[in-house]
């Protein structure tokens, strides 16, 4: 039995389950946790032992395969080569086909096509037990790992050597950063528990949860690798000045960070789920500079706005300046009656609170400002056929005092998951998407791009942090429905006026019409 | 409902490649989007009139799971949280595709 590299948190109580991976030692019982997630701690911890940097065979993942549904499977290493096992299914699925096809006489014909599916896995599995030994090589020869990340994977293992948990990958040029090449990291405080032959209490516990900072700056990372967002022990972790397009909004798995930089990147929005981490104030959280979108232009100073004074503007300056001049002016002063608003109800809401504890107030505040236009999509993904008269979407998500408009039809407020999103999830679940994308398969099943370009996220969710939390509702999901994004005052309390650096953009995606919900004026964090 | 207009009523039919037919309420399968357009009286289609949907791409055993998730959307469509339908994974492929078809 491996043991658990990271401990539970025991100062937290609603993470997410991914950062309460207590594993009980020696037996199952006792813990109310998921048994796909403790298999698959088990699977990670297991493959870890073994061979801790090039530990991404395909063993694991297919002895899983039989015990637990697809979904929450962690792959390691790029999904289109993972899963070999699954060609089985694939033939399976296709000889029911068939017989369904020819299902005429009401009795199914497959019985040739099975038999030659299971002399096929079994010669498939003596290959791949004879292969065993040159597996690592032979099944991923273009994961040959570049020279920056084998140096990375030396640090790494140098500062296990050492019971290191600052880890300093910084400047390195790295391009890229694989699962395999961060895993070893759950290993961190392996060695101090070796010596327990029970489950660790809590008391005995603590002192030997590591604080893990992990400082990937001035690298060229433009993306991340998915188990970064299971090493729940990170507590500062440094991603600035790299090539990032978006910060996953997995990050919120790692709870226990109090330092998080990700300044100097190419960020637009950040993940909606950040602000679960931004609020508290506990956290030291830098976002800037990056190229942040902005609700309307914000680097004119605003007249301070009285109720009657946009008013009258708008009849005075009726044709003297354009329409987009006016809208924005508008838009402007609604924003800054906005914070006053969400000023106004969290000092009731805090004045309520004093009573009962006497928390200094925070200086920083969370405060909605406004939100984009919903981007309303179809059941696979894609724009809606949109009526005419609609403008095009701006790539610029600017904000707008009417969010809804063009809303699909009126009857659209389901929050039932699509029959195209339902088939997709139980083929994630029971199938190796990977095997359907290849090109000859996909021409067999004469899939169209729409469905292919599904098919390859769900198996990228499965290859990476898994599928996304509706920013609504919380329920998983594959394909989005509608996104859009809202814009926050983040600054401090004395500041009167906003300005380009105060406010933060959140993308959000929904998993359904009816989730599309921009927040209500006023709404704040704190 | 829309304007109900001759030739309209409260049940249509969908038949599959292999022949078998279904009888389901209107409102239940006007949630695709591809039946929606078929059934629209301004649409020009003939299926307006006969209140008859032929799908040469879906067989029996999809279209009846097809029709169950109708009847599923229609049950659940007022309550927010929906327990997910599931389907036998031989067939999600196939379900798949004919929910990209119907727009569902
Ligand atoms: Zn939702």
């Amino acid at each position: 039995m491996a043991l658990p590299s990271s401990p539970p948190l025991l100062e937290e109580e609603n993470d997410l389950p991914i950062a309460t991976t207590f594993l009980p030692l020696g037996s199952g019982s006792g813990i109310s946790f998921g048994a796909l997630q403790r298999k698959r701690q088990y699977a990670d911890y297991d493959s870890l032992s073994s061979d801790p940097v090039f530990s991404d065979t395909t063993e694991d993942d297919e002895a899983q395969d039989a015990e637990r549904p697809r979904r929450k499977k962690v792959v390691r290493g790029p999904w289109w080569h993972v899963g070999k096992g699954t060609a089985h299914d694939l033939r399976r699925g296709m000889a029911k086909k068939e017989g369904f096809r020819n299902a005429d006489s009401g009795v199914w014909m497959g019985s040739d096509v099975s038999e030659s599916s299971d002399s096929m896995l079994s010669s498939r599995q003596r290959m791949q037990e004879l292969a065993v030994e040159g597996q690592v090589e032979d099944a991923v020869p273009a994961r040959a790992i570049p020279e920056a990340e084998t140096y990375a994977s030396r640090i790494i293992q140098t500062c296990l050597d050492r019971g290191e948990e600052a880890v300093d990958l910084s400047d390195l040029a790295l391009r890229s950063l694989s699962d395999s090449t961060v895993r070893p990291l759950h290993q961190l405080i392996k060695s101090s528990f070796t010596t327990f032959t029970h489950a660790p209490s809590e008391d005995e516990f603590s002192p030997l949860t590591p604080s893990l900072t992990l400082i990937l700056s001035r690298n060229r990372l433009a993306s991340l690798p998915a188990e970064l967002f299971n090493l729940s022990n990170i507590t500062c972790l440094s991603l600035r000045n790299n090539e990032l397009d978006e910060l996953p909004s997995a990050i919120v798995r790692l709870t226990r960070l109090t330092e998080l930089n990700v300044s100097g990147n190419n960020i637009q929005y950040l993940p909606w789920e950040l602000l679960d981490l931004m609020q508290g104030g506990e956290r030291q959280i830098l976002v800037r500079p990056n190229p942040l979108l902005q609700p309307t232009d914000l680097d004119e100073p605003y007249p301070l706005p009285s109720f009657s004074s946009t008013q009258v503007s708008s009849i005075d300056e009726s044709q003297a300046s354009s329409t987009r001049a006016k809208l924005d002016e508008g838009l402007r002063g609604e924003l800054e009656l906005r914070l006053k608003l969400g000023r106004t109800l969290k000092a009731q809401q805090m004045q309520a609170a004093m009573n009962e504890d006497d928390r200094p107030a925070r200086n920083e505040e969370l405060i909605y400002l406004a939100s984009s236009h919903i981007r309303w999509l179809g059941v696979d993904g894609s724009p809606l056929r949109r009526a005419r008269g609609t403008p095009p979407h701006d790539d610029d998500w600017p904000a707008t005092m009417n969010p809804t408009a063009h809303a699909p039809t009126a009857s659209a407020t389901t929050h039932i998951p699509s029959l195209f999103e339902l088939a997709l999830r139980s083929l994630q679940a029971t199938h190796n998407l990977a095997d359907f994308l290849e090109p000859a398969t996909a021409a067999e099943f004469e899939i169209s791009s729409a469905v292919a370009s599904a098919m390859h996220r769900a198996a990228r969710n499965s290859a990476g942090t898994g599928n996304e939390n509706c920013s609504c509702c919380g329920k998983y999901f594959i394909i989005s429905r509608a996104e859009w994004v809202e814009y926050w005052f983040n600054g401090s309390a004395s500041q009167q006026e906003l300005d380009a650096n105060s406010v933060l953009p959140f993308l959000r995606r929904v998993c359904s019409w009816g989730c599309a919900k921009v927040s209500e004026p006023g709404t704040f964090r704190c | 409902m829309r304007d109900v207009k001759a030739g309209s009523s409260e049940y249509i039919t969908l038949v599959s490649n292999d022949g078998f037919e279904f009888k389901i309420q209107r409102s239940s399968a006007c949630i695709s989007g591809m039946i929606k357009r078929m059934l629209d009286p301004n649409g020009g289609f003939s299926e307006s009139t006969t209140n008859v949907c032929k799908f040469s791409e879906i067989n029996g055993i999809v279209l009846e799971k097809v029709c169950e998730y109708f009847y599923y959307n229609e049950k659940h469509k007022d309550s927010r949280d929906v327990p997910d339908m599931d389907f036998p994974p031989e067939l999600c492929l196939e379900l798949l595709m004919a929910a990209d078809f119907l727009d569902t």
